[in-house]
């Protein structure tokens, strides 16, 4: 029970960075699947993916009624990443899971520098 | 959405509301994709998925009463975050 109550707070806090920042909530429901209810990898990003779609769904519709959602960017980037999902999977085969996990953590460190050194620009 | 923000020139909440739309077509094909080989745990997927459909309304709500700056910091700093632990 205890497990159940902690799953759906995470859920739900996953949900706000879900809104806040566009993204789908995969960042925390992956290792909530993993830890909480011992998912292995492939059935918790499985899992995720379709905890993902009320997540969308909701987030989307209050964007929506803000004027924020730009649909044909949206439409385009959307069908452009399912295309390439093919690409990143054989990328995935081809290296190891330690050197995919490096590339991936300098990655996200990049685009947080240059976030951050144009919010100090625009600010 | 940092490409849309970085690349395109979006400000910070279009980038970021456009980039949520863009992941439901990701996310459809996948679910649907893995589903087709039993991976998918249905009960699992509404114990996470309703409440943070909930969460998802409060934090849009939030993300309109903070400036786009504020937004594009804190994003930067979630992937930081993520970025050292993968990296540790």
């Amino acid at each position: 029970m205890l497990e159940l109550l902690l799953a759906a707070v995470l859920g739900m806090l996953a949900g706000v960075l879900a809104g806040l920042f566009g993204v789908g909530g995969g960042i925390l429901f992956v290792p909530i699947l993993i830890a909480i209810f011992g998912l292995d990898q492939v059935d918790a990003e499985a899992t995720s993916l379709l905890a993902i779609l009320p997540v969308v769904a909701a987030g989307t519709w209050r964007q929506h009624r803000y004027g924020n959602v730009h649909w044909r960017a949206a439409a385009i980037i959307g069908c452009a990443a399912v295309a390439g999902v093919e690409i990143g999977v054989l990328a995935a085969k081809a290296l190891p899971e330690q050197t995919l996990r490096r590339l991936f953590g300098l990655l996200m460190l990049l685009v947080a520098a240059q976030l951050a050194w144009r919010s100090r620009r625009v600010s | 959405m940092p490409l849309l923000i970085l690349v395109s020139r979006f400000s910070e909440r279009p980038a970021m509301a456009t980039s949520l739309a863009s992941i439901g077509i990701i996310a459809l094909v996948g679910s649907v994709s893995y589903a087709l080989h039993g991976d998918v745990h249905l009960g699992y997927a509404v114990l996470l998925g309703l409440p943070a459909a909930v969460g998802a309304v409060g934090g849009t709500a939030l993300q309109q009463r903070i400036g786009g700056p504020a937004l594009s910091l804190g994003f930067a700093g979630v992937l930081a975050a993520i970025g050292i632990w993968l990296l540790v």
